[in-house]
């Protein structure tokens, strides 16, 4: 039997047991839900692949809702994206980053682990103006973006890299924000700025940016 | 939970919902849940595929057009809705027709689809299963997150995006950790 083989029979067996497990709340069905559709915090959505490498219900859900929601998902975007998701937690990912750099004494944007991923409503992808990693003037610190459809509305987070908040703006009608020289002062020459954006659609729908990263300079 | 019972998880799922005003489309639905259902069922499931399908967009369409009578005024549902709900409803009808399967012994349907198993396969793949279930257990966490999401048929750079790990990191996990995998249930006298 080759390896190939081998892993074939390793996941028709793991998925043998489907059924014979306790049934699954609807709170746990709703979790995976927003779990493979990117809008569980990561560390939520790890511990609910954990419970189900134990919890033949809750992997066969688990399937299913993957199934369902690469269905769901328009096929232009999933050629130009691979497999496409919301994941609105980004923002959680960057922290979970940082900690993990803390302990080991290094900040290095090139070693993050992917800042977690998202998918947008067909047509709109929160896309920043400049550049990743570009260095921006303390007298100018202007964040800009990409317009969402007519009517959108913007919330906007900047923080440090410790995640000590510089600035947050709600509400904001246009798809640019300055962040005040005085917020910038205590950051040293170099330093790393992450920033997000939620966009609220005319459709009520809402849209999560991933977390974009900004030097001081 | 039989199909005649209320969608015990219309509530849950609706206080996520969000409204758009745009026409219910069945028939991609339809086409998506059959896609869905192909790439799911067992081999013992095939004569139930068609029925499975048409069952689950009867559900979500009468938990669809409930949902409209009691929130009169408020646009249909958003596509996103729909694709929940289908989900939620495939969960409850794979869960129905394996139910039947193990309890129903007289009906027709029930004894052609036993008729396609193979006992002893089955048997054999459960033991498995239970030996991989065992082995995960005691595996290191971090491997035991990669190896779940691999034997759930995600790819490596699904299993990284939804670990929210690099793309390296999860690739070597997968790999030790179906080493490990592989060496606890050939200690089990299981292989696979």
């Amino acid at each position: 039997m080759t390896k190939l083989e081998s892993d074939v029979t390793l996941q028709e067996a793991f998925r043998s047991l489907a059924g014979l497990g306790p049934e699954l709340s609807d709170e746990r069905r709703e979790q995976i839900w927003l779990a493979v559709s990117g809008e569980l915090a990561p560390s939520e959505r790890r511990a609910l692949i954990d419970r189900m490498a134990t919890d033949p219900a809750a992997a066969e859900a688990w399937r299913v809702a993957h199934e369902m929601w690469l269905a769901f998902q328009p096929s232009d975007r999933m050629a130009s994206h691979g497999l496409v998701t919301r994941w609105s937690s980004a923002w959680l990912a960057a922290a979970a980053t940082l900690a993990v750099a803390a302990t080991i004494g290094i900040v290095s944007l090139l070693n993050r682990p992917p800042a977690d991923e998202f998918r947008a409503m067909p047509g709109y992808v929160v896309t920043p103006l400049a550049a990743a990693d570009t260095a921006l003037p303390r007298d100018g610190f202007r964040l800009q973006w990409m317009p969402a459809p007519d009517g959108s509305r913007y919330q906007l987070r900047v923080t440090t890299e410790d995640l000590q908040v510089l600035a947050t703006a709600t509400d904001l009608a246009v798809t640019e924000f300055v962040v005040p020289r005085a917020q910038l002062a205590a950051l040293p020459d170099g330093a790393t700025v992450f920033w997000q954006v939620d966009v609220f659609l005319p459709t009520g729908e809402r849209i999560t940016s991933p977390t974009f990263v900004v030097h001081v300079k | 939970m039989a199909a005649s019972q209320p969608f015990p998880t219309l509530v849950a799922l609706e206080e996520s919902v969000t409204n758009v005003d745009e026409t219910v489309d069945y028939v991609s639905l339809r086409r998506d849940i059959a896609k869905a259902v192909g790439r799911l069922c067992p081999h013992w499931m095939v004569d139930w595929r068609d029925d499975l399908v048409q069952s689950a967009l009867l559900r979500v369409m009468h938990i669809v057009e409930s949902r409209s009578r009691s929130s009169e005024g408020n646009p249909a549902a958003s596509t996103s809705y729909l694709y929940k709900v289908a989900y939620s409803v495939l969960v409850d009808e794979l869960r129905r027709r394996r139910r039947r399967r193990e309890t129903d012994l007289h009906e027709d349907a029930v004894l052609v689809a036993r008729a396609r198993e193979n006992p002893e396969r089955t048997a054999a793949a459960r033991q498995i299963g239970r030996g991989i279930r065992g082995c995960l257990r005691t595996m290191k966490q971090d491997r035991r997150l990669a190896v779940t999401l691999h034997l759930q048929g995600h790819t490596v750079p699904e299993a990284a995006r939804l670990l929210n790990w690099a793309f390296k990191r999860t690739e070597n996990l997968v790999y030790r950790g179906l080493s490990d995998l592989r060496a606890c249930l050939t200690a089990k006298g299981l292989r696979p």
